[in-house]
């Protein structure tokens, strides 16, 4: 059988962005507004007006300065919520302008909710949004600003020249046409990565998820392969949800205040652990101690709504149907009301993503990576958590505009004849191995024996999120070996063929998220990251971030301690 | 999840090649029988029940279903865009008891892009 050859389509552009979610878009409109010549280009896996984590819509900005906050509060806020370790210089520079990039897609025609004239909270640093629309919002500024967008082009890998990413390349999962795209610089906005790990819900409702499940880690992966350097990718992100359907529960538990029982009817944080309004429980700690409640038999954990009137009930469906609408079909279909049991509450995940914690790429305040030539912005760029919708904003700007003032003092962005030989093969591979002699594995089953063996060995749901060093020394084998097989995938379409590369880059990542969480040897997020071996939090060894590299050459991980210097990083900031 | 595509409802939107299920599915997960003229669902499992394609099928063809494990049979769950600012929700319980919400949105219909025009199906096996 001859080898499949694809049409090349070769672009040139100043600016390449990759991803077309909340940050890839801001980033782009910026880049115009500042620029009004340059050539911008978005490569989107899916079509900017329904992708990302917003495809549904989404009812809160969930970042934003309210009246009785300050940026520095906010901060001290999300360094609480994170143990004491972040990059005080990112979630500040995201801070002190999440207000004026919310304003600034509300002059796109986002709804906000308001009242008498404000803003409406919906938590103390959260305002209520009518988010359904959210993302053709977005797609329709971006195209008035005269962007390029190549939908349903997802990226494969970078162009990069001694070092320099000057580019990347990808291709159409529905034409299978390939692109390399060349680019003075590249702005990588791709989001986290869902199914490292084998989701709560199996089977039939495997994608009954919270993250998007087509959030694959491709940028993580792409970065990883070039070698560039990635933050706190130990710090999982495991979010409480509703069980079965995984909708976000800050919504009930914040505006409509419900409580959240245990099977004895005790609000058990209060109870049992001494949480209170002034000692408040920290995210992962909520799915540290729902799980003690479990493994004490005192489960389930729900969401209790007796004192809602019938009005609130209708108000909070409204509201949910601006985000999760087969929510309300469900609750509607099982006939959930507030007589009987309550809200049961579950977990989704694990996630690795720079949105709500802080795994991704290693950049500086500019949003610099360690890669010359690119820049990262939002879920996919580390240490800032919640940044949430607002902050990936914010990062998208600022990413811009450093990309911008970089490039125009950037070099030459040749593309070598070598180079893209070598990723034609390697993208087309499993395409070609079909047609060659259909004998092989299909993506979905090695996607399926990755989440398998994550979920037992590298602390899924299977050993309640808990993690110890033997368990994860046979996670690391294991996966070495499916990493190997990497090289029998199969694909009949090429729809299949994207599937081959989310899993390819999925084992890449899982790779890296073994890596660090056999580095960090303290239990730093008990919930997101406990160590059964390590129990207790070790401010003097490990108040400091875990780094990685995996060499582009050896493909060897190497892993570093970052020293973490609060007032440094915040030098002439505040 | 998954949806369901009503075979006698769905037209495969006449002689577009892109009809607006298969251009808002985040998943890639709807494409074009043309032969057929029909709207086809690649995998149900894959679904994210995030009803961007129920809410932009003109002929309102296309439906979540809940899978019977996490959810009863018999309510459903619609959406209709009344005008580029409202879009009604109609929710049925079993016993046919139905409630309407009305969604304050700004509902913007899916764009032509240069990418449509050069758009053609030359994938292999499906």
């Amino acid at each position: 059988m001859e080898t499949y050859k694809p049409a090349i389509n070769h672009i040139d552009t100043d600016i390449l962005i990759i991803g077309g979610g909340a940050a890839g878009c801001a980033a782009a409109i910026e880049a115009r507004e500042t620029s009004p010549h340059a050539r911008i280009i978005i490569m989107e896996k899916a079509q900017i007006e329904r992708s990302g984590c917003l495809a549904s819509g989404i009812n809160a900005i969930n970042a934003y300065i309210t009246e009785n906050q300050t940026p520095e509060s906010y901060l001290e806020y999300v360094k609480n919520d994170s143990h004491g370790l972040l990059r005080d210089d990112l979630v500040y520079t995201i801070a002190c302008r999440i207000n004026q990039a919310t304003a600034r897609v509300e002059s796109w025609g986002l709804p906000i909710m308001k009242d008498q004239g404000k803003p409406l909270q919906k938590g103390p640093r959260s305002i209520r949004i009518k988010g359904e629309s959210i993302k053709p919002i977005h797609a329709k500024k971006v195209r008035e600003s005269a962007i390029t967008v190549l939908n349903r082009v997802t990226a494969t890998n970078f162009i990069v020249n001694r070092g320099s990413v000057v580019g990347a390349y990808g291709f159409n999962l529905r034409t299978g046409q390939f692109y390399a795209i060349t680019a003075k610089g590249v702005i990588i906005a791709t989001g986290g990565a869902s199914g490292i790990y084998r989701s709560s819900n199996t089977g039939e409702i495997a994608h009954r998820m919270w993250y998007s499940p087509f959030n694959t880690g491709a940028g993580y992966a792409m970065g990883i392969r070039a070698g560039a350097e990635m933050t706190s990718f130990e710090m999982r992100f495991i979010p409480t949800r509703i069980k079965d359907s995984a909708t976000p529960t800050g919504i009930l538990a914040q505006t409509f205040n419900m409580p959240q029982v245990n099977i004895l009817g005790e609000q058990f944080l209060k109870k049992r652990y001494g949480f209170t309004r002034d000692k408040k429980v920290t995210s992962c700690e909520r799915l540290h101690y729902m799980f003690k409640e479990l493994k004490a038999g005192r489960g389930p954990i729900s969401f209790t709504m007796d004192h809602l009137t019938g009005e609130q009930i209708d108000d909070l469906k409204l509201t949910l149907l601006d985000m999760s609408p087969a929510f309300v079909l469900q609750w509607t279909a099982n006939a959930i009301d507030k007589h009987q049991e309550g809200i049961e509450i579950g977990t989704s995940g694990p996630y690795i993503n720079g949105g709500h914690t802080q795994s991704g790429y290693w950049i500086d305040r500019e949003r610099r990576t360690t890669l010359p030539g690119l820049y990262a912005a939002g879920d996919v760029a580390g240490g800032a958590p919640k940044k949430y919708v607002s902050g990936c904003w914010v990062e998208g700007s600022i990413a811009a505009t450093t990309c911008l003032a970089d490039s125009a003092v950037q070099k030459e962005t040749q593309l070598y004849e070598k180079d893209l030989q070598t990723e034609l093969a390697r993208t087309y591979k499993p395409h070609n191995l079909y047609n060659e002699k259909k004998d092989g594995i299909f993506p979905q089953e090695m996607e399926t024996k990755l989440q398998k063996l994550m979920d037992e060995y590298a602390g899924g749901i299977y050993t309640f999120y808990d993690l110890h060093e033997r368990r994860l020394q046979i996670a690391q084998r294991q996966l070495l070996e499916l990493k190997k097989d990497g090289e029998m995938l199969l694909a009949r379409d090429f729809h299949e063929l994207n599937l081959c590369h989310e899993v390819l880059d999925r084992i890449d990542v899982a790779e890296v998220v073994i890596a660090h969480l056999l580095t960090r040897k303290e239990t730093r997020w008990p919930g997101y990251q406990t160590r059964i071996d390590f129990p207790d939090q070790d401010d003097t060894n490990w108040l400091c971030f875990v780094n990685s590299i995996r060499d582009p050459r050896s493909g060897e991980i190497h892993m570093t301690k970052k020293p973490y210097d609060a007032d440094a990083l915040l030098k002439d900031l505040y | 999840m998954t949806i369901t595509i009503d075979k006698k409802k769905c037209d495969g939107c006449g002689l577009s090649k892109q009809p607006p299920c298969m251009k808002s599915c985040p998943g890639n997960l709807i494409y074009k029988e043309f032969s057929m003229k029909k709207a086809v669902l690649r995998c149900g499992a894959d679904c994210w029940d995030c009803y961007c394609c129920v809410k932009v099928c003109p002929k309102e063809a296309i439906d979540v279903v809940l899978a019977y494990e996490i959810s009863n049979r018999g309510a459903f769950l619609k959406p209709k865009a009344l005008d580029s600012n409202t879009i009604e929700w109609v929710l049925q319980d079993k016993q046919g008891n139905s409630t309407s919400y009305r969604q304050s949105t700004q509902y913007l219909p899916l764009e032509q892009d240069a990418a449509d025009e050069t758009f053609t199906e030359i994938g292999e096996g499906i």
